[in-house]
This record gives C-alpha cells, sequence and structure tokens, in this order.
C-alpha cells in the first residue's frame, strides 16, 4: 500500500492490532498507524454454503481505509490477486475492475490508485 | 549412578522374594504405526522451558513448539476494582438473609480482569523428500530416554529420526539418518500464529515475533476483537532460531527456509527465547534480550558432536525417571500391539497391567518434561498448547487443577521438579497482598481460581461489569489450597531451610487473611461469608440455583489445614508463639464437618440439595484427600459419610475429576473402586471438543476433554495412594490394593516424615519391603496384615475400623539406615 507517498507491506507493519470474528464467523483485524494518520480493517474468508458443502474457489478479501486527516489522501493499493481466474474489484459499491488471469511471477502486482477524502473512507472488495 | 545401582538392586531382591516370574521390567515406551493426524495423536517432549509436540510425518513432518514464559500481557493491575470493598458488608448482609440473588449481583461488583493466555511459539516444518511411498513405518516415545523416534523405508533406503529436548545444552534436538549415502533430502522452516519475521542470518532460520497484548479467555468475550496487539508495555517478544548443527551433505540457507541435500546424516538445532523478566516486569521495556539470549543457547552448544548431546540429555532424564520403578504382571501379548490399538482394546479387555503402568510412568514423564527448577510451573496443558485462545487460556486453575499437577511430585522422586510451583506461590503471595488490601480492605494475602505467568490473583471478570458469574469467579481459597503443596514440600522433606524462608512466610500470609475473613454464625462457630463451593450450586429455600452462600465446607476445610499446617510449621521452627496460639483457637471455633440428611458430607453450611448431584468438582472432600482430617480409625462416622458422597457423585466426570476420585477411593482404603475409576479413566476418546465425559486419548493424554494435562499428573497421585499412604503421620503400605494387581512391586516411593519405600506384593499381600529414613525419630508403619519388622522391637497394635483390622507397628529409626519389613 503506498499512503500518503509512503509505501507499507500490511503483511510486515509492526503496527497495533486487534483481532477477532466479526458476526462469530468472518475473521477480522484492525491495524492503526501508530501516530494516527490512518486505521485499515480487513476481513478475509473463503466462501462456503451453510451446510457446508460448497466450498467455492475464491477468496474475499474486504478493506476499509479510515483517513482521519483534516485533507484528502492519495491512495495506491497493490492487491493479492490470485494466480488463476478473474479478480474482481469493488470500490465503494462500485465495479473498478476485473482482472483476468494475471501472471504475478512476470508482471506487476495488479494495483489502483484512489484519493480518500478528508475524514473519510474508502471500501474496498476483493474477490480473487 | 550409585542410587539408580541401590534402586534396581534393591527391586531384583524384592522380584526375588515375592516369588513371582511374571513381573519382569516392562517396556516404557508409546508406539504407533501411523503418523499423527492431529494434536492428540502427537507426541509430546519438552525439557521445562521448551517442550515440542512430534507428528512423525515422512513427508510433511509437523513439530509444535512452545516456550514457557510466552504469555500475552504484562504486569498485572493490581487494583483494577476500587470500589469493591465497599460491596463486602452489603454482600454479608444479603447472605444472612439469604437473598442469595442480590449476594451474586454483589458478588460480581467484586471481580477483577481475566488472566492472560499462554501462547504457541511456532511449528518447525520439514518437507523430505524421498523415492516412493513409505512403508515399514514406525513411530515411538521412550519414557527413559525421552526421544521420539520415527522410522520409516521409501525408495530402498531406511530413514530414522530421533527428536528430544535436552535440558544440559537448552536446545531442541533433531537427528535424521539415511540408511544409504547422500539420500537425506529435505527443507526446514518454520511458521507461527503470531506475528512473526522469517529472515535467514548466518545460514540460520531466525523467527522474530510478539505476543498479543491482550487474549480473551475462550469462553468469554470482552470485545469484539478478543486478540489484541500494541499497548505501552504489553506484548512479550520471541525469537525461535533453527540451525543446521552437522550435516554430510550440502546445505542451503534462504530466507525461507534451509535446504539439505545429499546428506547421510544430520542433526538440527532449535533454540527459542522470550523478552520474559519476571512476573513484575514489563518485557517490552524492561525484558529481556531474548535475541541474544536464543543465539547463546546455539553459541554455547558450539560444534558439540550429536552422540554428546544425546548422552546429555539421557543422563540428565534419566537420572529422575529411573528414581522410581513400578511394575504389575506382565502381557507380552498386549506389548505386541501399537498403544493407540492397545487402548482401544483395553476397553474391552480391561486387562493390561503394563499399559496401567505405562500411564503411571507417562505422568512422572510429562511433569519431568515440562517443569524443571528455576522455571514456570506445568500449566493447565503442561507446556504442549497450539492456540492463540487455549481452552481456559491454558493458566493456572487453582481450585484443583494446578495443585493437582504437583501432588505426586514428592512421592514419586520428583520433588524437585516442584520448585516452580513454589515460586509461583511465593509470587501470588506478594499480589495476592496487594488483592487482599485492594478487594477487601484485609491483612495477609488472597488469591481466586485462575492465574498466570503475572501472578494475577484477582477474581476474573471485567472490573464489575458486566459480572462473570460468581460460580466459577469468585472463589478466594487459592492461597490455603497453595499452601497444602508448599506445606508437603516440608512433610517430605524435612527442610527447615525451605519452611522458614519460604514456606512459613507465605503460610502465615495466607493464614492472616483467613483469621480475618472468617466471621462467626451466630451460634460461637467460624465461617467464611461470601463462600462458594467450586463452580458447584445448591437449590436455595427459594428453589433456584444459586453458588453464593456462607461457611462452604470446601473454605472451611482448606482454612483448617492451613491452621493445623501453620501450627505444625511456627512449632517446628519454635518461633510465633502469641500467632499460634491465635490460629489454634480460631481453629478451634471452625465450624465442623456435618453429615446431610442423605448420610453424605454436607457440602454446604446448610442441608442443600445439589443442582448437579454428580458435579465433577468434589471440593468438600478435600478434607478427605488431599487433607487428612478424615480417616478410617480417627473419624469414621465423617469417614462413612465420605463414602456416600462419592457414591452420589457417581465413577464419570470429566478426567481430571476421575482421577481426583481415584485418590479419594484410595483414601477410603477401597482398592477395587479406585481401580475402577482408574479403568474409567482410561476410557478411549477422541473427544477434542467440551464435554464432560473424560477419558485418555490415543497419545494417553488426559481428556477433561478437550485435553488438559492434569488428569496425567492426577492418576500417578490416585495410583500412588492406591499403594501407599503418609498423610496421617504413618506409613501404610498397600492401603488400597486392588483385587486386580495380585502381584507387583514398586522401589522409590516417598513417605512424608523422609522415608522411601521400596515393596513388593504377592497374591495380593504384602511379601517385603524396605523402608529407608533420612533422619531420627520414630516410624509408625501401618499394614493391613501382620508383618515383622526385622532387627528392630517394634510395638504392635491392631485396630479395627469401618473397613477391617490393620497392624500398627511403631519403631525407632537412624538416617541412612534401611528396615527390612516382611509378612509374618
Amino acid at each position: 500500500m503506498i499512503w500518503n507517498l509512503i509505501k507499507y507491506s500490511l503483511d510486515s507493519v509492526t503496527w497495533d492490532f486487534r483481532t477477532g470474528l466479526l458476526h462469530n464467523i468472518f475473521p477480522v483485524s484492525e491495524l492503526k498507524e501508530p501516530s494516527g494518520k490512518c486505521k485499515i480493517t480487513l476481513i478475509a474468508f473463503a466462501p462456503i454454503s451453510a451446510n457446508g458443502k460448497i466450498r467455492s474457489r475464491a477468496l474475499v478479501y474486504g478493506l476499509l481505509l479510515q483517513n482521519p486527516n483534516q485533507t484528502g489522501k492519495p491512495l495506491e493499493l497493490m492487491l493479492p490477486i490470485s494466480d488463476s481466474g478473474k479478480s474482481l474489484v469493488k470500490v465503494n459499491g462500485q465495479i473498478l475492475k476485473i482482472w483476468q488471469k494475471v501472471d504475478y511471477l512476470e508482471g506487476p502486482a495488479a494495483s489502483f490508485k484512489t484519493e480518500v477524502p478528508a475524514n473519510g473512507s474508502v471500501e474496498i472488495e476483493i474477490l480473487n | 549412578m550409585m542410587e539408580n545401582f541401590k534402586s534396581k538392586l534393591s527391586l531384583i531382591v524384592l522380584m526375588f522374594l515375592s516369588g513371582s516370574l511374571v513381573l519382569k521390567s516392562q517396556t516404557l515406551n508409546l508406539w504407533y504405526k501411523t503418523p499423527a493426524e492431529y494434536f492428540i495423536n502427537a507426541l509430546p517432549v519438552g525439557n521445562g522451558r521448551l517442550a515440542a509436540m512430534v507428528y512423525g510425518r515422512p513427508a510433511e513432518e509437523l513439530i509444535h513448539l512452545n516456550e514457557e514464559s510466552l504469555w500475552s500481557g504484562g504486569p498485572v493491575n493490581l487494583n483494577p476494582n476500587p470500589d469493591s470493598p465497599k460491596y463486602l458488608v452489603p454482600l454479608r448482609k444479603a447472605l444472612d438473609e439469604n437473598n442469595y440473588e442480590l449476594a451474586e449481583q454483589l458478588s460480581m461488583k467484586m471481580q477483577g480482569y481475566f488472566t492472560h493466555s499462554y501462547a504457541p511459539l511456532g511449528d518447525l516444518l520439514i518437507h523430505q523428500k524421498f523415492e516412493g511411498e513409505p512403508s515399514n513405518y514406525f513411530r515411538d516415545l521412550n519414557l527413559e530416554s525421552a526421544i521420539s523416534t520415527t522410522r520409516f523405508s521409501a525408495g530402498g533406503v531406511d530413514y530414522v529420526r530421533e527428536v528430544f529436548v535436552s535440558y544440559p545444552d537448552q536446545v531442541i534436538v533433531m537427528h535424521l539418518t539415511s540408511s544409504v549415502k547422500g539420500k537425506l533430502n529435505f527443507s526446514a522452516g518454520a511458521q507461527s500464529l503470531l506475528p512473526a519475521r522469517l529472515k535467514n542470518e548466518n545460514n540460520e532460520i531466525v523467527l522474530d515475533g510478539r505476543v498479543p497484548s491482550h487474549a480473551d479467555p475462550t469462553y468469554t468475550k470482552t470485545s469484539e476483537m478478543p486478540v489484541q496487539y500494541g499497548d505501552s508495555c504489553k506484548g512479550m517478544r520471541f525469537q525461535l532460531r533453527v540451525k543446521v548443527l552437522h550435516n554430510d551433505g550440502r546445505t542451503l540457507a534462504y530466507n525461507s527456509g534451509i535446504e539439505v541435500h545429499d546428506a547421510t546424516d544430520v542433526t538440527l538445532v532449535l533454540s527459542a527465547a522470550t523478552s520474559f523478566n519476571g512476573y513484575d516486569k514489563c518485557p517490552v521495556s524492561d525484558g529481556r534480550d531474548e535475541k541474544t539470549l536464543a543465539k547463546g543457547y546455539l553459541v554455547k552448544l558450539g560444534n558439540k558432536s550429536y552422540v554428546e548431546i544425546k548422552k546429555d540429555h539421557i543422563s540428565d532424564f534419566s537420572g529422575y525417571f529411573n528414581r522410581l520403578k513400578f511394575n504389575l504382571a506382565s502381557n507380552p501379548e498386549a506389548e505386541k500391539l501399537p498403544t493407540d490399538e492397545r487402548l482401544q482394546k483395553y476397553q474391552s479387555t480391561k486387562s493390561d497391567q503394563p499399559l496401567e503402568v505405562l500411564l503411571y510412568q507417562y505422568g512422572r514423564y510429562l511433569l519431568i518434561s515440562s517443569s524443571r527448577p528455576g522455571g514456570i510451573p506445568a500449566n493447565l496443558q503442561g507446556k504442549w498448547s497450539v492456540d492463540v485462545r487455549p481452552p481456559w487460556s491454558c493458566n493456572y486453575t487453582t481450585n484443583i487443577n494446578v495443585e493437582m499437577n504437583y501432588w505426586a511430585a514428592e512421592k514419586t522422586g520428583l520433588g524437585d521438579m516442584a520448585e516452580p510451583l513454589m515460586q509461583q506461590v511465593v509470587n501470588m503471595s506478594k499480589t495476592g497482598i496487594e488483592m487482599a488490601k485492594n478487594f477487601y480492605n484485609m491483612p495477609g494475602w488472597a488469591a481466586g481460581h485462575n492465574s498466570d505467568i503475572w501472578a494475577t490473583v484477582n477474581p476474573v471478570g471485567n472490573a464489575g461489569s458486566p459480572g462473570f458469574n460468581p460460580q466459577w469467579s469468585n472463589w478466594i481459597m487459592a492461597g490455603p489450597w497453595l499452601c497444602q503443596n508448599v506445606w508437603d514440600k516440608y512433610a517430605f522433606d524435612g527442610d527447615k531451610q525451605f519452611l522458614k524462608t519460604t514456606a512459613y512466610p507465605v503460610m502465615k500470609g495466607a493464614a492472616e487473611f483467613c483469621l480475618a475473613w472468617l466471621v462467626d454464625d451466630g451460634k460461637g462457630h467460624l465461617i467464611s461469608s461470601p463462600s462458594t463451593s467450586p463452580e458447584n450450586r445448591f437449590i436455595g429455600e427459594d428453589g433456584k440455583a444459586w453458588a453464593v452462600s456462607k461457611g462452604a465446607t470446601a473454605d472451611l476445610a482448606l482454612i483448617r489445614n492451613l491452621f493445623e499446617n501453620v501450627i505444625s510449621a511456627s512449632t517446628d521452627l519454635g518461633i510465633d508463639n502469641d500467632f499460634r496460639l491465635k490460629i489454634l483457637e480460631a481453629k478451634n471455633k471452625i465450624l465442623p464437618y456435618q453429615i446431610g440428611k442423605k448420610g453424605n458430607l454436607q457440602e454446604w453450611m446448610r442441608d442443600y440439595d445439589d443442582s448437579e448431584p454428580q458435579h465433577r468438582h468434589i471440593s468438600h472432600l478435600i478434607c478427605l484427600h488431599p487433607g487428612h482430617d478424615i480417616s478410617a480409625n480417627a473419624t469414621p462416622e465423617l469417614f462413612n459419610a465420605c463414602k456416600k458422597t462419592l457414591e452420589i457423585r457417581g465413577d464419570g466426570g470429566t478426567g481430571w475429576s476421575r482421577v481426583w476420585k481415584v485418590a479419594m477411593w484410595a483414601r477410603l482404603l477401597d482398592g477395587n473402586h479406585a481401580y475402577k475409576l482408574m479403568q474409567n479413566d482410561m476410557e478411549f476418546t477422541n473427544e477434542r471438543g467440551f464435554s464432560e465425559t473424560g477419558g485418555t486419548y490415543a497419545n494417553l493424554f488426559n481428556a477433561c476433554p478437550p485435553f488438559q494435562i492434569d488428569g496425567n499428573y492426577g492418576i500417578v497421585e490416585g495410583i500412588s495412594e492406591m499403594l501407599l499412604q503418609s498423610h496421617l503421620g504413618e506409613i501404610h503400605l498397600l492401603p488400597a490394593l486392588p483385587d486386580a494387581w495380585q502381584e507387583g512391586s514398586v522401589s522409590g516411593l516417598r513417605a512424608r516424615g523422609g522415608y522411601t519405600v521400596t515393596m513388593a506384593w504377592n497374591k495380593g499381600k504384602l511379601t517385603s519391603a524396605t523402608i529407608t529414613s533420612y533422619h531420627d525419630g520414630e516410624c509408625k508403619l501401618r499394614t493391613n496384615y501382620p508383618v515383622k519388622i526385622k532387627g528392630v522391637k517394634a510395638k504392635s497394635t491392631v485396630q479395627t475400623s469401618p473397613v477391617g483390622k490393620t497392624w500398627l507397628y511403631n519403631f525407632p529409626v537412624k538416617p541412612g539406615i534401611a528396615f527390612e519389613v516382611v509378612k509374618e
């Protein structure tokens, strides 16, 4: 993630964070940037039918980035894209992109840019 | 070395004297024909500080890793609920008015926070390459060498892996070999459920991570986000290092792991350390340097050969393990079966005495592997845990479980292993002073039903809002109960320095709190108020189930026992006359034990009905076991009432409940019933979830369920009590021998007063015994049949109790002199 021109790897930042199960089902993590310049909530799960018999070959990520600053900030996200099949990205409920098969070993990771408004947030949903 | 030799020699002599040819030494190993699928099939190894669970998978080996000081959180808030003391008077008033609802509401306002959780370190992963499918598979755990071995063949090559945890070298060791040169090819990696980063440092895999600052217990959620990382002073650091110590092939190291190619003989060593620096120090700002520590163990190891590391490990471990030998009738056919099949067969045959011996010795094995002097006490899962939020936080449950962990330590020659508990009690006595003052405005120290590495002692909950059910939370008699373990150490070894500097100060502090806590019942008796009987409830006058009342028998038994031990301790030390008189006066006023309408020992002050007549806890019988107030000869009516209570409670329950009942039936001198409970505890189970039906897993871990180690340690106590009892100031040989154990022998059992006992029996009767004293004095010996003590003139009397006749002998003893006892 590049937030306000600074690059962060969310899988290895040492920010304070909390984890739990949303509605006792969905693994959820909340990360707080130490100086309070952004807060990120991440949900990741593999869909499964209620009776457990259908297990989709899919992974869903939900990311909520809150910007507590008084000004809008640029955001660039490098996304975890699967190495086969389609990936669909929605930003604030609108389909932003559909990637066809991405070979992440050869090409750059799929990414997109947006602007997060002052005291606002951006919701990103990714279906792999 | 000489002690081992003497021990073996005396056992051989006794076996000869017993006339038995079937008591050949039994193989003490757990073995299997298949790799472990789950944790409850894997095999535990440990050195007290480090622990590992070995799955024994040929291609994808998995080894769970633990380090004993890795816990969430940091030093405890000693005054989390400053309003607490103001509720005590209205709470006592509510109880005087039988207003149990109000009493429970007020109790919930007198709680602090939940304890922290024991955390998993990570996993070692070995991906081994070989040709074809593995065959000739075998894995085992040898209890005498404390080594887990995995063997298999593939592509015409025999592969062997040995895993152990060395105490002398403080590392986990894995040795891999192939029978054909250059056929060993594998990669080794590490992972953790905790936030951690893997890197390569000078060809060593290094995993640096941190634990949560907070992890809610699994049974409650204080917020939507029960696992939290951060906060100023909480969340210790850890480091795990994996190194190829020797390799006759090629080693390639990457950030993600190590690869070994074309080798024949490889030794991997793992070291780990945390920044924990004591229960009262911040593990972040004031923590130890875990990196230097973890690296230091490997530096110290240098280039030591595998043979030397293994030799030192076996010498260390067997030095403790071989202090006690136990044999029953052999069963060669059963011993041909793998342990899981053998345990399943036992369900129908109930006939495999070497398996019973194996379970007994496994408990001793686990204690040596999970608790070493200078370390941290064995927790609810010993030291083997894989979850970030483990069952019951994998903490110290003080209303039975942690005490049970150490009951058998002294009597089975493992007194050294109880040292960590002694230190934990000292720590808790310090935080407990603050708890007594801040929660109750009282002197001395007190502790509730849960503790952790931070010596948490407060009644657990959410600091009063919203409250947690007092059925679990508001019991605060951990001080007196833990002091039983502390006193027992002195009772066995007579170490006056320990009594003076460690035991007596904590016992006195606990007694000071109890003196202040007791109130007059209006009829001249002293009782506790408020009071709960651990985790149980009664049916009140309003027909509803309640937990909080006055004068629960368990409280009074524990306080009475503590007072008795304080009186003995201060007498032995020749100090504190005035305090002793005060304690004696209070002890004599404590409400006596009462027999209820069903002929049972009453659990509560009033003869209430139980809300759960077969409840797993039997805390009012603390006076029978581990206490010493009830006996067949001195209190026959109460003895029968205890028996009635156990009959009502039934023969089921969780694992630890069953093994406690083994010990209780042994104290009731009913060996057959104790044996029945032992067999019930050996009920095979695969249940990994929560249930009230206990048993034993395929790896012989005890099932609460889920896995709790107290039952493994507790069965050692139960069986030991069947063989020898010494809680009444006398040595009772074979007090509760079951009919099934017609012949057997044991060496190295210890008795209170400073004795070691070796004995053998045949046709259900003692044939010979050797009693060695470590002091001058008089020995009181009780037997179920008349005996002769060679070389001394013993005074003998015959006594008749509800269970029949016994013979009591008094004779003088001298230190180091062994007395031989033979049947008359």
